[in-house]
């Protein structure tokens, strides 16, 4: 596949880096010079250098023949001109970056595909999505759905006095048969675990389940359900208003902002939710706002740092649920240390968006695993597959993958060693970061 | 939470790989002995002797491969910018090392230094031969000398990223830069795969090509296929002792001039060019330095040979000369006639042209036609800047702005190179060599042209070099292969430190 990239970002490197090492011919356009020539000398793939609304820049870097053209620049204008100039030229599929809400209503999408855009994503709103799911999913650490939550793989973190602790996993499937964990972080290394694996405290465990099986992963794991009414935003970013707005009247927030402008604005852009006006990291602030008597507290402030530090004293404060937006991948095995229950990484959420768009299969859903070296794909099971002919068990796999559940039928299961696929089974894989092409073999045929 | 960390300080990434590494280069030391079998079917087909030195490499080489590649288990599959540099230092003197082993044992006699001398020489197509009297050596011997020659020409890494595919990823990558010459090291496709592909496939067309040529004129078939392999290389091994002189047709001069000229071409431009983009020939600076200093060389070089009074017949004015010339420039170092006799402007255009060699992103040696032009430009921008200090203007080489980074760079490396030469003239001088002999054989190193001069001889041997002397000439020959930078790169502490 030829896939052309326009912007260098932290959402752009982050789909570059991917496809490269899918084994796809990646062609990367940004008008830093020196940025892209460290990342033509680490990574294997091709840059140009040049403006991305330039003929010439858009000819080189294969716009032509591109199958997927993403432009993820910081500029929505310029994403959505390069679009329509690349869909000219003969990109098969172009997608773009956008940074307003409109865009993604549904009424305006047709507007957009006649433009030439095949498809927007909207960073903001997808952190703001991830936002709500961890709130209405309070005690896990992140939360997927799989048509309309058919099969959910759930991120628990095991905490030191979790009763799993030591556990093999195998003996995590006597107690039921509706799960299974498909991966586990470790540190900041993702593994596809085995039945004869321990559980350590500080892992977090990827785990598919069916909707009736949701409840005993709770009781297994030892994680409590809270009720969350009250929240607390700190910092009034965009995510933080679309957050308000998506959610409606099912939270009441507190959004604690440092900038007086950006307040009013807020006033009028939230009229459901309270605003106030001071630094989210001051803790008479905090308490102004409520950090004593609230329910979650959601730091989606611009520094990485003070939102980790925000949530840490909100856990002092014996506040049931942090999130944090940490905007540094390197942050996040850190942040996860110190029990901060969900991570926003609005990079991630963004690239595994387009991943899911490219990959043909249901993005509506949304995404808030913050995993940079794995990911999460549904696949379709066609006609006259290998993977039909025989159990999983036999089917000699590559190790980075593992086959979580499969939906049949309009239902979902749970997927076992004696599991025999058929066609026309939508199978969700989890794999580490590289091994999709291997698994493209099995499906495709 | 102390779990944690234990584990995290375990599987911490080690500074080196070397187990990985080891792995790498196992795997490319099978490739090489897959190599050898074709001197050995030579031997045993023309039934000669050296099919026994052949045999016995071939089977410590794959022995050594397989026991790389399968006994050691790493720990860990990454590899770095600092291994991706080291495999490739260690793929050439391994290569090396084991390709020496049929000179020592075979009917050439070298000893060790003479066999890792002569084999290193191949490899990074010097050219420069310690064997007296190659007439003497087995057809399997002759031809794995070529053999080694063209494998090096386009580079054992790329050769090699070209046929693995485990290879085709960031590690592929840091391996790549480290061979690649040029200010910045341009792929042609996507992903180096394709492009060490698309440029092995242009190689072994010319190759072929040019094999058919040769073959037609007064070329045996072997012979056409050595030449072959060390012009389009621009390696410089001939089949005979007197080089292509022996051949005295004007026919072979002219066919191995072209080539040589098109081995001197960055294979990008060609590819372009063959996809039919022409202009861009013409357009490419580097490209029209490369024709002009032909022109410019060529008139001198005839008032040299005029002056000097020793010519005999037409082929002295026009065929000899040029490919005299393009053979100095593109480092390939066949010999056609006698150009020591030609007069001293003539051998210092040539001591020049050896400095500087061809295009980068050829299978040439030297310091690259690129950064000539570069320095060139600059120093009009600079004089223009004299005259009035407030004018700027970014210098271009073929239609890419070079950055004050790459300016650097090419400062570094024309610094480092020429430090390299004068070290490698100072050591010869103190081994009793006459002081323009020295600094020419360590020229013709460095930039692995392979002429020789006076006491070498145009076509004459190295092997009046002590044996330190030849070890050092090889060093010299692998860090010009390697630009340099590579090479130098392990020696220094900062490349072993955290």
């Amino acid at each position: 596949m030829n896939i052309t990239i326009v912007g260098a970002g932290r959402v752009g490197v982050h789909l570059a880096k991917y496809f490269s090492d899918e084994h796809q011919d990646v062609f990367l356009v940004d008008s830093d010079r020196n940025h892209l020539s460290v990342l033509e000398s680490d990574f294997n793939l091709k840059t140009f250098q040049g403006q991305p609304i330039d003929f010439r820049t858009l000819r080189e870097a294969n716009t032509e023949n591109a199958d997927i053209f993403v432009a993820v620049t910081a500029d929505t204008a310029t994403n959505l001109v390069t679009c329509a100039l690349a869909k000219s030229m003969g990109a098969k599929k172009t997608i773009a970056r956008v940074d307003k809400y409109d865009f993604i209503e549904k009424i305006n999408s047709p507007v957009i595909k006649n433009m030439g855009v095949d498809h927007v994503v909207y960073p903001d709103y997808l952190s703001a999505l991830s936002v709500i799911s961890a709130l209405e999913h309070s005690w896990s650490y992140g939360w997927n759905d799989f048509n309309d939550g058919l099969i959910v793989m759930v991120a628990v973190t095991v905490d030191e006095d979790s009763p799993i602790v030591g556990f093999k996993l195998k003996d995590m499937y006597k107690e039921s048969r509706n799960m299974h964990i498909s991966a586990l972080r470790r540190g900041s290394k993702t593994i596809i675990p085995h039945g004869e694996d321990y559980i350590v405290a500080g892992d977090v465990l990827y785990i598919t389940t069916v909707q009736q099986g949701i409840e005993k992963v709770k009781t297994v794991t030892g994680k409590n359900d809270s009720v969350i009414k009250k929240v607390i935003l700190m910092g009034g970013s965009k995510v933080a208003e679309l957050t308000t707005r998506i959610a409606g009247k099912r939270y009441s927030f507190v959004i604690v902002e440092k900038n007086i402008e950006r307040c009013r604005e807020l006033t009028e852009s939230c009229p459901e939710a309270e605003i106030i006006f001071g630094d989210g990291s001051d803790e008479d602030v905090l308490e102004e706002a409520g950090i004593n008597n609230c329910d979650a507290f959601v730091a989606l402030s611009d520094s990485s740092e003070s939102n980790i530090l925000g949530c840490l004293t909100a856990n002092d404060k014996g506040v049931k649920r942090t999130v944090a937006e940490v905007e540094k991948e390197q942050f996040i095995p850190k942040a996860e240390s110190f029990n901060i229950g969900a991570i926003i990484n609005k990079p991630i959420i963004t690239a595994n968006s387009i991943f899911q768009i490219i990959l043909d299969s249901d993005y509506s859903s949304s995404k808030c695993f913050a995993m940079k070296d794995a990911e999460v794909a549904r696949m379709e099971i066609k006609e006259g597959s290998s993977l039909t002919k025989m159990p999983v068990k036999d089917l000699r796999l590559p190790k980075e993958l593992s086959f979580a559940g499969l939906i049949r039928d309009g239902k979902g299961e749970i997927v076992t060693g004696n599991t025999v696929f058929q066609a026309g089974d939508n199978v969700i894989v989890f794999c580490l970061n590289g091994s999709l092409n291997k698994m493209e073999k099995f499906f495709r045929k | 939470m102390r779990k944690i960390q234990t584990i995290e300080r375990n599987s911490g990434i080690k500074i080196i790989n070397f187990e990985k590494q080891l792995t790498v280069l196992g795997q490319l030391l099978l490739f090489e002995a897959l190599f050898m079998v074709v001197p050995f079917g030579v031997c045993l087909c023309s039934d000669e002797r050296d099919w026994i030195p052949f045999l016995c490499t071939i089977g410590i080489t794959g022995l050594s491969g397989v026991i790389l590649k399968y006994a050691i288990k790493p720990s860990s599959d990454n590899l770095g910018r600092r291994d991706g540099c080291m495999i490739t230092c260690m793929v050439w003197i391994l290569f090396s090392l084991y390709g020496m082993l049929p000179f020592i044992f075979g009917s050439s006699h070298l000893n060790i230094s003479e066999g890792f001398f002569e084999t290193m020489s191949g490899f990074t197509t010097t050219g420069a031969t310690v064997i007296r009297n190659i007439e003497e050596c087995s057809k399997g011997l002759v031809l794995w000398r070529a053999m080694t020659q063209w494998i090096g020409g386009l580079g054992i890494v790329l050769f090699t990223l070209a046929i693995f595919p485990s290879l085709n990823n960031s590690k592929g990558v840091f391996m790549f830069h480290a061979e690649v010459s040029g200010i910045t090291h341009d792929k042609i496709g996507a992903r180096i795969a394709n492009t060490a592909k698309i440029l092995w496939l242009l190689y072994g067309a010319l190759t072929i090509l040019l094999i058919l040529l040769l073959w037609i004129g007064p070329m045996t078939f072997f012979e056409s296929v050595c030449h072959a392999f060390a012009a389009i290389s621009t390696g410089g091994y001939a089949t005979r002792n007197e080089s292509i002189a022996a051949f005295d047709s004007f026919y072979i001069k002219l066919v191995l001039t072209v080539f040589m000229f098109i081995g001197g071409v960055n294979f990008g431009l060609i590819i372009a060019a063959i996809r039919g983009y022409l202009k861009q020939l013409w357009k490419n600076d580097v490209f029209r330095a490369f024709l002009l200093l032909i022109l410019l060389n060529y008139i001198l070089t005839i008032i040299s040979i005029l002056h000097s009074g020793n010519y005999k017949g037409w082929q002295s004015f026009t065929i000899d000369p040029i490919f005299h010339i393009v053979s100095a420039m593109t480092s390939t170092g066949f010999g056609a006639g006698n150009f020591e006799s030609w007069g001293e402007l003539s051998l210092v255009l040539t001591i020049i042209m050896m400095y500087f060699g061809a295009c980068a992103g050829s299978t040439t040696g030297g310091a690259k036609l690129d950064r000539l032009v570069y320095l060139f430009k600059n120093f009009k921008v600079e004089m223009k800047r004299s005259v009035s200090p407030r004018s700027l203007k970014a210098i271009r080489v073929n239609d890419q702005i070079i950055t004050p980074e790459n300016t650097n760079e090419i400062i570094a490396f024309i610094l480092i190179y020429t430090g390299l030469i004068l070290f490698g003239g100072i050591l010869l001088s103190a081994l009793d060599f006459p002081i323009v002999d020295a600094f020419f054989s360590s020229i013709s190193c460095v930039s692995n042209n392979g002429l020789g001069s006076g006491v070498t001889g145009v076509t004459g041997s190295y092997d009046f070099l002590p044996n330190i002397g030849k070890w050092v000439m090889s060093f010299l020959m692998l860090a010009g292969r390697l630009e340099i930078f590579a090479l130098i790169m392990l020696v220094t502490p900062a490349f072993w430190k955290r």
